[in-house]
Order: structure tokens, then C-alpha cells, then sequence
């Protein structure tokens, strides 16, 4: 079932496919998950990143009339202080390549859009998990991409999983969960008795209208959302980071498939507070990641007996602790409550730079040109050199210049000015090294337009960011099994009964059983044993027969399949 | 319920830590060499992740092994199972919320944690592990002291007195022979604690020694094992371990977390790939998009008749090794059969295989969405990987009905670059429906197949030359500016492109290649060479494109397909050069990452990194996004600020940002410099 996409061949911006069952499948409505027919212009007010540099990363929530922002998106929670990625209420861009209205960001995602003032560019992408990673703004410590995608790689989070997610944060690793975990949006036809509550419940208000696009959900009730769709069951024990998140989550068009719940799982455990949507008071998933100080408190709350984990599946889970002594304890717990495959690890991630250097060890371009181009010119062993003996000889031709200017004095026998003129003599002549070496390299520049070579100068040397992560945190591994019960194993037994055991194929020679390995002498490519292959199975088969016989077993002496 | 299933290919972990990939074919005996055999209906319909012992003798077949024995093994030291090791929620809870309220900060000092898995070093009292249950108040932080204080000394011991030599140990081979041959479970746990019994230096050994010695002579002697379904990580894993890791460029489990996210991955996408992994690249974003899960994408409950002749034909059912070698021609008879299920299927799942009812050629039409595009070098994709995910490119006959079967496109840059030169897209000659009546049934499904997979080449070219790909993933030993040429114009605006490479020099000379002083330099005679043209050149000289070349068009393709070829889009071409051999303005903040994971034996008081691990490449990912660059004709007066740009860039290209700025504002020419730095 998970492999059902919809044919999104009509106009329809959600076209719907309807299955047997009267199910629903549509795409969701989210710039982070857009469909085949989703435009490809950044939306009026759906969520754009600004690239302003490589380190640069700005998030915008694209409102282009100031009437719907200041209408719409009244904060969840003021007093929180937190930085503001993008000024709501504000109707353009500030940054420090200038001020960039939000109407002039209604363009095709990937654009490069000049500011308005035209004193600089920015590059207006469409969001994605690892962008909103780098620009979103921080509440708690960051679960960043190399952890998150190792993560949910090990965890086996795929389309229509269910993952419990506990610690939300800052919403980063709900957002890669969020985009991993969803296939469409699945919903029934909508019932026209019982209304059915706000999917998020009351506590959430504010993100409506700054999403409720005319197609996103139809008016007249809430669908009833069903259950093979993939889910993200968020918790955060912090009252405001949840409701911020809540609405941030509706701002991304998010909101149908992550539900946030604020609640302390250590205490209190994972079942939703009200039967939520039509999933139940049951989590049922078959993922877990918790990013909590004390994981071990919240584990032993993670079973498949209270609902909380599938009943079908192998449960796989993640904590992410930064203390060692977190993980083991963690562990310790893990393996008491009966997980297996135990696995401690941690990520290192470096991004690398890439340079080109010259020969001296400087970065090629970063500095003024005259020295660098001097300097790069010393590029070998020879260079140097020939370099030096230059100099030498000009210290040599400077001094007998003035040995010679110094004797034509002895003989004037004049000590007035001689001495001043002596000196700007010798910068004379260094100016003038100088100044034919410059020219030298104009008339290089001239004809064999160096500035192309430039760039292509020196090697290409890289090396990793100057700030690395060294330590992000421990991630404990595990996997829970489905219990297996000796009645299972009896049933199992039943169902898939074994084959009479085939009499053991003896090598006569060496005596290695062949019975159940590959090295069993194979027919030749016409599918006839050679001779001697012959031979050698039928008195392996007789001496199988023999024993079997004396041991007094009725094994049937099949022959072998070939 | 989550159960090995009859003909699913699955790992079996055996005791020497070592994994094999096996096929579960009911009635058939698995031999796992020196570890003994077992028959493989012991194992169906069981789940994951269970250890079992193998058996031999009366009761051959496997045995589960308890996962509390199995951990209790873990974390005890010595042979005595851990009593405190029971698996009440209660207790573990109330244990541990105790000792972290004398720790509030949830910082606990190691001891702590090694009392807390009550690992039982031999302090002598055995007893002393039921006090544990009692909480305590007061007392109970100098006991946990205490406690501590006899670990250490119990860990003071060393291997001082320890001889290593034969004598040491007293049981003789023959000894342990005979208590094989009584077989069943017993005979290996007996083995062992007869073993420890007849050490002589057992008790001089300190703890952990103890336990490194109990666990070798378990795997040694208790011939376990353990079955993990073969899913893109542990299949990675044993590839990388055991088969041949260059055939798949080393591709880690990191690595390919890192090309699945920043490819931003995801049911609904449309991905293009360049795939020298031999198809792992391929599965892993098909478990992303939900192309290898659900019942369509299990084994086929039968083998059919046309692949058992086959493997009796090819000697030893490895004919999906044949990667080069075209897919064999399915055989007639299964062609109406397999035409059948499909439709069948169809009908049970309306969105897998779109129909166009009235040709009758199922999998013609490409889907629109979810879909993975590959482009080969060769007449065929190499995929063998897929394989135990139950999708056998070689073989296409059984598999029809999977996922990948509609979802997966591929196509050879022939095809995409000039598809007028293609034989395959050739069609066979019509024969009018009268003459096709007539003709025997194999002739005619024959003529059918062909036209099928002409119009479905046809459709997969089209699709892919319309572009509009949401990201690109490129793990290949090619020339990465080739590719990068042709798959960057195919992407949508702000797409990713996503490069795997083992080792970092291709992709450090990717990232020179859109250096800012080369992206500068380019926009600036790019530039001069369009004012230097007159007006009307400008408009043939800009765009340049692959074009349909009249002379190496294939004869044999009908009107109709050129018609088609000739109405597709045109790719952008971007003719390289020894200075530019990617057009630097189209990628934007490329970017190299490695990741590399650590990982720990996690044992209570001997927790450290692994002492080795596997070395050859580390694994780097770069990613860069698609964007237009500003077409300055639409813009802006051209020439004035082409020149200001030009200043900006000799002068301060290159620089970090902040330097550029301030010699910026000293020479007052502010947006050459923003334009600059922007483009880093």
C-alpha cells in the first residue's frame, strides 16, 4: 500500500485519488513537500529561505499584504524571547544585502532577486528540512542534518511509519521526520454527522489563517484522517515550545501529518491525551528517537502492551544523549527491557572547504594582486633560485656601482652632498628591479590574459571548516523484536512443517558433509554429471543409505536434486 | 505481523560476527558451513531480530533463544546469570529513579551506571545483589560507595599470575567432543561452564577478561545465529563487510543518509540518478519513496515455471549476476501470464500501474510523480543490487508486479542526448490487426512486447528531456563535468544535486569549478562576448543546445517517433572548456560533507571506541542547489553595471566576505561586491 501515489495528471493542484476502500490520497499542501503539479513560484504566505552566503541562511515566511500578517499571525507565545528569522509583520526582507520586499520574492524557487535598492542579491530557494535546519530559529540545541539523516536512515523511518519523537525542541528533526515518514494525506470522505475536533485541539489557534489555503482542507468539518498514513507523534514538555512549534508546523502546511503534544513522557508516557484525529489514544509506531536528559526514565513506557509501540513490527529506536554515561544508562535499560542489537555510536561530521592555493601556501586571489602574483612566481626550487642569484647580482652590480661612485668621490674629494645622493641612489635602483619585473608581468597579462589563469593557478587543496563539531551527542541504537512466544513458535511449526531431512551427501574422500552447503558437486552446464562426479555421488548416496538403515531410521534416501 | 516469508532474502548473523545473505526457499536445507545447517521452513513465518540456536541431531532444526538470556549474558561477567537482570518496568523504573535523585542533573558517575546493569563482578556476596531492591535513603549513597570501592579493586586484579600456555586449561579435546556428540542446547552451555570449571587460572582473571573469555567460547560453542531482514542499511553493511565494497563505491550507512536528506528524498519526488553502486543507491531511495514495501514489492509466492527452467538452464540461479548483458528475452508463454497478473493487480491497486485501457499497453505511460530515473552508459542499467529486494532487473518476469516495475525509468544518455540515433526506439514494422489475428500466439505477444517497450522508451525520454526533476543523485566514477552538464539544466529551480564520491578530489575540482574568481571571470566574458555581437547574433549564439543531428539520425525510426523527438524540449548545452567545464552560475553554495560514524563496545565499565574498524575511502557527499542567475538583459541597463561588475570582481574576488566589504565601502561600489560575495 505504501507504494500507492496518486496520478496527479489532472489540473487539480491535490488531485485526488480514490481507492477502494473510499479513501482519499492527496498530496499535502507544504512548500516542504510539494507535489507533481505544485507550482514552482514561491507561494504568498508559505515559507521561502533567503541564501545570502554559504553561512547565511535566512527563513521567511512570505507575506506580501501587510493586512493578512497582521491579522493573522498573532505570536503564540510573547514572552518567549526568541530571535525573529524574519520580521512578521514587517513587509519585506532586511538583510545585509539590503531590503528585499516580500512581493518581489513571489518568484520561481532558485531565482537570484535583487534587492530593492539594487545593492545586492539574495537566492530565494524553496524550504527543505536541512535548509530549515540552518535557518530555523533556536529554542533548544539543534539535531542537525548529518545526525538526523543517520538517524532516521538507521531507524528505518519510510513513507506511512509512524515515529514518536520525544524532546521536540526546536522542530528540526520533526521537520526530516516529518518529510520521511509522509505518503500523501489520507482521508475519508467527511461525515456528515459527529463534527470532529481541530486536529491539533484548542490549545492551537493561531497558525489559521495564515495557511488555510482555499484547497487545503475542505469547508464543512475536518476529514477524517485515516490510519495508513504516516504520521509524526511529537512530544515537548515544554508548554511554549510546543505551541510554537504547533504553529509553525501549520505555517509549513505540516500540521496533518505531525501532531505535537505537550506532555512529559518521562512521567507520563506516550499515549495521546485524547483520542486525536481517528488514530486513538495509541501511538503504535514502529520508530522511536528521544532526545530527552533521561531517556532510561522514558523507555520502560515504550511497550507494545500499553499501545505505544506497533503490534506488528520490529520497533527500532534512537536516543541521542551527549554524555557517555547518558548512553550507558540508556543501554543498561534497553537491555533490560528486552531490546536487542545494542549499538553506541557517534557521528562525525566535517564539511570541507575547498581552496585554491599558490605555491606559497596562500590562498590564491585573497590578497592585493601585486604582492601575490610576486609571490606565486616562487613556486619551485629553481624559481628561487634564479631568484636569488638575480639579487645577488644586482647587489653585486649595486655595490660596484658604488665602489666605483665611491672612488669617483675620493676624487673629487667633495664631502658636501655626495652622502644623501648616495642613498637615493641605491632606492633607485631597487625601483627599478621592481618596476621591470612589473612590467614583465603586464606584458604577460597582455597576451596571455592572466587573469584567466588565475583561478586556475596554484592546486586545489582542501581542508575542513574552520569550526568543527567535534562532539554532537551518543546515539544508542536498538531494536525491539516482536515477542515470539513458545505457542507462536508451536503454531509456526504447524503452519510450516519441516521436510523429511534429506540422507547427509558425504564427500567420500575428505568426509565434509555437502548435505546443506553450495560446494555440492554441481551437474556440469548440460545438466549431466561428468563421470567421475557420477561415481562419487552414487557412493556417497549408498554409504547415506547404508547408515541410515543401521541406525534403524526410516528417513527416505531421496536422491538429491541432481 | 512482520514475518520471513517463503523466498525472502534475509541475513543471517552467525557466531563468528559475520553476516550471510540467504534466500528463504521453503522445504530447502540453509547451510551455514562449519555452524552446521538448518531447515528453512524452521524459519518462516517467524519474525526478525530473534537469536536461535541451531540443533543438530533428533531435533534438527532452530531454537529461540530468550532475549532476557540473552542480555543477562551481556551484562553479567561471569557465568552466573544476573538475577537482577529480570525485565519488571517497576523495579528498573524505581531503581533508576533513585539514583537519580541523588543525581539531579542526570549526570551519573560511572559507578553508578555499573551498578545500575548490576553487573556482577565477583565481590564474593552474591547476595548482595537482592539489596539493590530495597531502596534506600540515607545509607544508600555510602553502600553505592562502597560498592564501588570493591569494583575497583575487584578491577585491580591483573594478569600477573596468569600463565598463558596449554596446561591452563585442563579439558581435553576429547572431553569436549563427547559433549558435542550428546547434541541438543544443553551440550554447548555445559561445554562452557565445564570449560570455566577446568581453568585453572579462573579465578586470577580479572572481570572483564572473564567476560572475554566466556564470549569467545560461546561463540564458539553455542552455535547461534540471528535473522535481520535485508533492508538497505543491513544490506549496505554486508556488503561493505563481506561482498566486494568497491562494486558499490564504499558507500557507507553516513553517507547515504547524507545523499538521501540533502537530495531531499521523498514519497511523491522525481529523482534522477546516476547510479555505479549497482543499484544500492537506487534501493535505498526506493525505501524512501515506499517503492520496496507493501505485498507488491515481496517475493512471489511461486516461482514460476519459466525461472525454475532458467535456473536449471544457467547451472546455479545466478543469472542475475549477468549485469551487462541485455535482460534476457522473457520467454513467450509467461508473456500473456505475467500481462495478466499485471492487469490484475492493476485492478486490486489502481494507482501502481496506470492504464491506458484501450492499447492494452500497461506499463507504457510513465507516471507523473514518485518516480526514480536512471541514466546508464550502457544499453542497461546495472541494478543488480535490487535483487533481494525482490526486484530483478535481469528478470523481469516475476516482478511486474513490484513497485519499481512502473516507478523505476531508466534510460541510457544515448537516449536522453540523442534519441534519433537509438535503435530501441525503433518500431516494429506494423502488422495490420487482421494479419496480427492470424498469426500463433508467441508471434503475436512477441509483436506486442515490442511495440510495448518501444512507446514505454518513448514515454521515458520525453518525460525526462521535459526536465523538471526535483533532485539529482549522482554516485559515479565518470568525469563528474559530463554529467553535471547534462543532469544540471533537467532540474527544477532550487533542486538539489547531490555527489557521491569515495574519494574527495572529483568533487574538491567540482567546487573549483564554481569558484566565486571563476564564476566572475565567466559572467564577465560572457558579457563582453554578447556586446561584442551584434543584435541579432546575440539571439542564436545564446542559447546553445543538443539538437537532433540530422545525419546520425537511426533511418529505421518512424515518422511518428521523430515527430515526437522533434517536438520535446531542447537541453540546454554547455559547451566545456579547459576553464569552464561546468557553467559556474547554475549551481549555487556547492558543498562538501563526510561523516563518519564511531561506533563503541558498550559494556558497563568497559565502554571505548572499537579498536579497529574498517579504513579504505571515507565518503564524501557534495550538494549544491540549481538557481538562475539573473538574466540582466530583463533586469537592467546592461552595459554599466557589466562594467561595474567587472571592477568588483578584479579586485576583490576571492576575499572573505567581510574583507570584501570594507574595501568595498572604501571605493564606495557596494553591489559588486554583495554580487560577489552572494555568489560564494
Amino acid at each position: 500500500m505504501a507504494a500507492v501515489v496518486p496520478q496527479a495528471g489532472s489540473q487539480l493542484v491535490s488531485s485526488a485519488s480514490t481507492s477502494a476502500t473510499g479513501k482519499t490520497i492527496t498530496f499535502a499542501d507544504s512548500s516542504f513537500l510539494p507535489g507533481p503539479n505544485s507550482s514552482s513560484s514561491i507561494a504568498p504566505n508559505s515559507r521561502a529561505i533567503a541564501h545570502l552566503t554559504r553561512d547565511v541562511i535566512q527563513s521567511v515566511l512570505v507575506q506580501p499584504t501587510t493586512s493578512s500578517s497582521s491579522t493573522s499571525t498573532p505570536e503564540p507565545v510573547a514572552n518567549l524571547k526568541r530571535k525573529q528569522p524574519s520580521g512578521s509583520g514587517t513587509t519585506s526582507l532586511n538583510t545585509r544585502f539590503g531590503s528585499f520586499p516580500h512581493s518581489s520574492l513571489l518568484v520561481p524557487a532558485g531565482s537570484q532577486v535583487r534587492s530593492a535598492t539594487g545593492t545586492g542579491f539574495i537566492h530565494i530557494l524553496r524550504p527543505t528540512p536541512e535548509l530549515w535546519t540552518l535557518s530555523l530559529p533556536h529554542r533548544t540545541q539543534v539535531v542537525y542534518t548529518p545526525d538526523s539523516s543517520y538517524i532516521l536512515h538507521r531507524l528505518r523511518v519510510r513513507p506511512g511509519s509512524r515515529i514518536i519523537e520525544a524532546g521536540a525542541g526546536s522542530g528540526s528533526f520533526t521537520h526530516a521526520s516529518a518529510r520521511a515518514v509522509y505518503n500523501g494525506i489520507h482521508e475519508h470522505p467527511p461525515t456528515q454527522s459527529a463534527p470532529i475536533e481541530q486536529p491539533d485541539g484548542p490549545k492551537e489557534e493561531g497558525g489559521e489563517t495564515t495557511h488555510d489555503g482555499p484547497d487545503s482542507v475542505p469547508s464543512g468539518g475536518n476529514p477524517v484522517l485515516t490510519d495508513s498514513q504516516g504520521r509524526v507523534l511529537s512530544f515537548e514538555f515544554h508548554a511554549d515550545r510546543a505551541s510554537i512549534l504547533r504553529h509553525e508546523l501549520r505555517q509549513h502546511g505540516l500540521h496533518q501529518i505531525v501532531t505535537v503534544t505537550n506532555r512529559d513522557v518521562c512521567a507520563s508516557g506516550f499515549s495521546l491525551p485524547e483520542p486525536e484525529l481517528d488514530i486513538g489514544g495509541n501511538t503504535y509506531a514502529t520508530a522511536v528517537f528521544l532526545d530527552l536528559p533521561a531517556p532510561w526514565l522514558a523507555i520502560p513506557h515504550l511497550t507494545r502492551e500499553n499501545g505505544s509501540l506497533s503490534q506488528t513490527k520490529a520497533v527500532r529506536i534512537c536516543c541521542f544523549s551527549p554524555c557517555l554515561e547518558q548512553a550507558l544508562r540508556t543501554i543498561a535499560v534497553l537491555r533490560e527491557q528486552g531490546w536487542v542489537e545494542e549499538d553506541l555510536v557517534e557521528v562525525a561530521h566535517k564539511r570541507l572547504e575547498v581552496r585554491r592555493m599558490g605555491p606559497n601556501g596562500r590562498e590564491i586571489g585573497a590578497k592585493s594582486r601585486s604582492q601575490g602574483d610576486d609571490e606565486i612566481k616562487m613556486a619551485s626550487v629553481e624559481d628561487s633560485v634564479s631568484k636569488l642569484k638575480k639579487q645577488l647580482w644586482h647587489r653585486k652590480a649595486k655595490q660596484a656601482r658604488q665602489r666605483e661612485k665611491l672612488a669617483k668621490r675620493r676624487k673629487l674629494d667633495d664631502d658636501g652632498n655626495e652622502v644623501p645622493d648616495d642613498d637615493s641612489d641605491v632606492d633607485m635602483d631597487a625601483n627599478d628591479d621592481d618596476e621591470a619585473e612589473e612590467g614583465q608581468e603586464a606584458a604577460e597579462e597582455d597576451t596571455g590574459n592572466s587573469r584567466l589563469h588565475l583561478f586556475s593557478q596554484g592546486r586545489v587543496l582542501v581542508r575542513t571548516e574552520p569550526e568543527l563539531k567535534t562532539h554532537t551527542s551518543y546515539l544508542v541504537f536498538a531494536v525491539l523484536p516482536l515477542p515470539w512466544t513458545e505457542e507462536d513458535e508451536i503454531a509456526a511449526k504447524a503452519k510450516y512443517t519441516l521436510p523429511p531431512r534429506p540422507a547427509p551427501q558425504v564427500n567420500p574422500k575428505t568426509g565434509k558433509d555437502y548435505t546443506s552447503g553450495g560446494k555440492a558437486p554441481k551437474p556440469s552446464a548440460d545438466g549431466k554429471l561428468s563421470k567421475n562426479q557420477e561415481k562419487k555421488l552414487k557412493k556417497a548416496q549408498e554409504k547415506a543409505a547404508k547408515l541410515a538403515l543401521e541406525s534403524g531410521q526410516t528417513a527416505k534416501t531421496e536422491g538429491t536434486d541432481s | 505481523m512482520e514475518l520471513i516469508q517463503p523466498n525472502d532474502e534475509v541475513l543471517i548473523q552467525l557466531p563468528s560476527e559475520t553476516t550471510k545473505l540467504v534466500k528463504i526457499v521453503p522445504d530447502s536445507i540453509i547451510g551455514l558451513g562449519k555452524f552446521g545447517s538448518f531447515p528453512a521452513n524452521s524459519l518462516l513465518g517467524r519474525p526478525y531480530y530473534l537469536t536461535w540456536n541451531i540443533l543438530d541431531g533428533e531435533n534438527f532444526g532452530l531454537e529461540p533463544v530468550p532475549i532476557s538470556e540473552l542480555n543477562s549474558e551481556k551484562l553479567a561477567t561471569h557465568t552466573v546469570p544476573a538475577t537482577s537482570s529480570s525485565s519488571d518496568p517497576a523495579k528498573a523504573s524505581k531503581k533508576s529513579k533513585t539514583t537519580d535523585s541523588s543525581t539531579p542533573s542526570g549526570v551519573d558517575s560511572p559507578g553508578l551506571a555499573l551498578e545500575d546493569t548490576a553487573i556482577g563482578v565477583q565481590v564474593g556476596d552474591d547476595g548482595e545483589e537482592d539489596d539493590e531492591d530495597v531502596a534506600l535513603d540515607a545509607g544508600m549513597l555510602e553502600q553505592e560507595l562502597e560498592r564501588e570501592q570493591k569494583l575497583w579493586e575487584a578491577e585491580m586484579k591483573n594478569n600477573r599470575d596468569i600463565r598463558d600456555d596449554q596446561t591452563a586449561q585442563t579439558m581435553t579435546w576429547q572431553e569436549i567432543e563427547k559433549l558435542k556428540k550428546s547434541g541438543g542446547t544443553g551440550s554447548g552451555k555445559e561445554i562452557i561452564a565445564r570449560l570455566l570449571q577446568s581453568h585453572a587460572y579462573i579465578d586470577k582473571k580479572t572481570a572483564f577478561s572473564l567476560a572475554k573469555y566466556t564470549k569467545r567460547k560461546t561463540n564458539k560453542y553455542l552455535k547461534r545465529i540471528r535473522v535481520i531482514p535485508a533492508d538497505v542499511p543491513n544490506f549496505t553493511h554486508y556488503l561493505i563487510t563481506q561482498k566486494e565494497p568497491l562494486k558499490m563505491l564504499e558507500i557507507r550507512d553516513e553517507a547515504m543518509g547524507l545523499l538521501m536528506s540533502w537530495a531531499d528524498v521523498k514519497w511523491g519526488g522525481r529523482y534522477l540518478v546516476i547510479d555505479d553502486t549497482g543499484g544500492l543507491v537506487v534501493a535505498a531511495m526506493a525505501e524512501r519513496m515506499g517503492l520496496l514495501a507493501g505485498e507488491d514489492a515481496r517475493a512471489p509466492k511461486k516461482v514460476s515455471n519459466a525461472r525454475k527452467r532458467k535456473r536449471e538452464e544457467t547451472d546455479d540461479g545466478k543469472d542475475a549476476k549477468g549485469e551487462e548483458v541485455p535482460a534476457p528475452q522473457p520467454e513467450v508463454t509467461e508473456t500473456s501470464e505475467a500481462v495478466e497478473i499485471a492487469q490484475k493487480e492493476a485492478n486490486d491497486h489502481p494507482y501502481n500501474t496506470p492504464i491506458k485501457p484501450k492499447t492494452g499497453y500497461e506499463q507504457t505511460s510513465v507516471p507523473v510523480s514518485n518516480t526514480i530515473t536512471v541514466l546508464h552508459t550502457q544499453d542497461q542499467p546495472n541494478l543488480s543490487l535490487l535483487r533481494p529486494f525482490n526486484f530483478d532487473t535481469a528478470n523481469l518476469i516475476n516482478t511486474t508486479t513490484h513497485p519499481l516495475s512502473t516507478h523505476l525509468l531508466s534510460l541510457s544518455y544515448l537516449q536522453l542526448l540523442s534519441p534519433e540515433s537509438d535503435v530501441t526506439l525503433e518500431r516494429p514494422t506494423v502488422i495490420p490487426e487482421a494479419v496480427l489475428r492470424t498469426l500463433k500466439s508467441v508471434k503475436r505477444s512477441n509483436y506486442h512486447r515490442k511495440c510495448r517497450r518501444q512507446e514505454r522508451l518513448l514515454n521515458i525520454v520525453s518525460s525526462t528531456r521535459r526536465g523538471g526533476f526535483d533532485g539529482a543523485i549522482i554516485a559515479t566514477g565518470m568525469e563528474l563535468s559530463g554529467v553535471i552538464n547534462t543532469v544540471t539544466p533537467l532540474l527544477k529551480g532550487s533542486g538539489q544535486i547531490v555527489i557521491y564520491s569515495p574519494s574527495v578530489e572529483p568533487l574538491s575540482e567540482v567546487v573549483d569549478w564554481c569558484s566565486t574568481l571563476r564564476r566572475t571571470e565567466y559572467m564577465r566574458i560572457k558579457k563582453e562576448t554578447e556586446a561584442s555581437l551584434p543584435q541579432e547574433e546575440q539571439q542564436q549564439q545564446q542559447p546553445q543546445f543538443h539538437v537532433l543531428d540530422p545525419d546520425n539520425t537511426n533511418p529505421d525510426i518512424d515518422l511518428a517517433t521523430l515527430g515526437t523527438l522533434k517536438s520535446l524540449p531542447k537541453l540546454p548545452a554547455h559547451t566545456s572548456d579547459e576553464y569552464f567545464p561546468i557553467d559556474p552560475t547554475n549551481l549555487l553554495a556547492p558543498t562538501i560533507h563526510t561523516s563518519r560514524v564511531r561506533t563503541f563496545q558498550a559494556l558497563p565499565g568497559r565502554t571505548h571506541p572499537l579498536m579497529t574498524s574498517r579504513g579504505g575511502s571515507e565518503g564524501y557527499v557534495l550538494h549544491a542547489t540549481k538557481v538562475f542567475p539573473i538574466l540582466e538583459g530583463k533586469v537592467e541597463a546592461r552595459g554599466k553595471f557589466g562594467s561595474r561588475k567587472k571592477g568588483g570582481g578584479e579586485r576583490t574576488g576571492g576575499a572573505g566576505g567581510k574583507k570584501e566589504k570594507t574595501s568595498a565601502k572604501l571605493n564606495g561600489k557596494k553591489e559588486d561586491v554583495m554580487d560577489v560575495d552572494n555568489i560564494d
